[in-house]
């Protein structure tokens, strides 16, 4: 929680970086020291998650997919928050779903890996396409 | 005034710079010519902090580049390169407001919007301003980053080919553009390019490179001679005056 708040005030440099390296040194930006510690700061984040509730490959893809989808926008300001949002809905609604629903029917981790690959697959075969 | 000092640079065993020692005067602008591979671009990027040196050092108004913290450096020198490509989506204002990112890390003040109304305006991309910029012709994107590196608001105003891509009309109004930086905004704008008769006809001085080295700089009227040009690029160069403008012909 901390770390992610931590990460969110930081999102007008993350905008910066997202425009590539040159462009960030040009703005000032010490980009290896930037990179580093946003690294630092995701492999946090993903050690925890993955601790809390297990591995799921394309969880990630699809919460930051959506998230763009959803908003539109670029700005991390508006696509961090609601890719958490993206998140705490997939795990809690789909969880929410299979226990009640369907009663135990599976694990949520088999559904959000395929939904996530199919997603991730549509998105690669759709770059190709172009 | 931006100093270069015995600058080195090579990739692998291929030297690019080979002891480069040079002084850019502040004001007006100054273009690098000289064949592909002379090491221009390259020199640039080093100046523009994008690229580190292998030996010699870089000063701009005293301040060594490769160890002024980034964001000094930022509100005083600017840097475009040829290839800009970005995976967000952005408007052409969003892209200009990031300029002002060094003076106000990205939270845009009053002053800051009327900074970036006010490249807009230079540029005259305020019919655009909301547009995409993938949905741009590449003469309208090249001007909306040249915005972008102007509302930065640096002395010195670096661009690696500026003029690439560009067809005749949008080059002449891209260079127009670039003189009336120098000469209304007293920017220090220093040019890489290619045309050697846009070097002649819009800028201050000129400097010639070859094989990593600076063989020649001076005033347009001092390089644009044929005895100059050949020795810079190998090949014979009539050169005419026309116009007020030292013109080579070399087709």
């Amino acid at each position: 929680m901390l770390v992610g708040v931590l990460v969110w005030r930081r999102h007008r440099l993350l905008d910066v970086l997202s425009l590539g390296r040159d462009t960030a040194v040009n703005l000032g930006v010490d980009h290896t020291r930037a990179a580093v510690r946003i690294l630092m700061a995701v492999s946090l984040l993903t050690a925890v998650s993955t601790a809390l509730v297990g591995p799921m490959t394309f969880f990630g893809f699809m919460a930051a997919t959506l998230a763009y989808q959803v908003t539109g926008r670029h700005e991390h300001r508006y696509v961090l928050p609601t890719a958490f949002l993206v998140g705490l809905c997939a795990l809690v609604g789909g969880q929410f779903v299979l226990e009640h629903l369907l009663g135990h029917a599976g694990t949520l981790s088999v559904v959000v890996e395929f939904t996530g690959g199919a997603l991730f697959l549509y998105f690669l075969l759709r770059k190709a396409a172009r | 005034m931006i100093e270069l000092t015995d600058l080195t640079k090579a990739y692998g065993s291929r030297t690019v710079l080979d002891d480069v020692s040079l002084r850019i005067e502040p004001g007006g602008v100054t273009s690098i010519i000289g064949p592909n591979g002379a090491g221009k671009s390259t020199m640039l990027t080093i100046i523009g902090r994008l690229l580190g040196a292998d030996g010699g050092r870089v000063t701009v108004d005293g301040m060594d580049v490769a160890d002024t913290p980034g964001r000094d450096m930022a509100r005083r020198l600017s840097i475009l390169r040829q290839e800009n490509r970005f995976t967000t989506r952005l408007t052409v204002r969003e892209l200009v407001g990031f300029g002002r990112y060094p003076h106000s890390r990205g939270r845009l003040t009053d002053e800051c919007r009327a900074r970036v109304e006010a490249a807009l305006g230079f540029l005259d991309l305020v019919p655009l301003a909301d547009r995409f910029l993938d949905e741009l012709s590449g003469g309208q994107r090249q001007r909306a980053y040249v915005a972008m590196v102007l509302c930065q608001d640096t002395d010195y105003v670096l661009l690696d080919e500026p003029l690439n891509n560009l067809d005749m009309k949008h080059a002449v109004s891209m260079m127009r553009q670039i003189r009336r930086a120098a000469d209304t905004l007293g920017r220090t704008v220093v040019i890489v390019i290619h045309d050697i008769n846009f070097a002649s006809a819009y800028s201050d001085r000129i400097i010639a490179m070859r094989d990593g080295r600076v063989v020649h700089a001076g005033t347009p009227a001092e390089i644009m001679t044929p005895e100059v040009l050949e020795d810079v690029f190998d090949l014979e160069v009539r050169v005419e005056e026309i116009a007020g403008s030292r013109i080579g012909v070399y087709y």
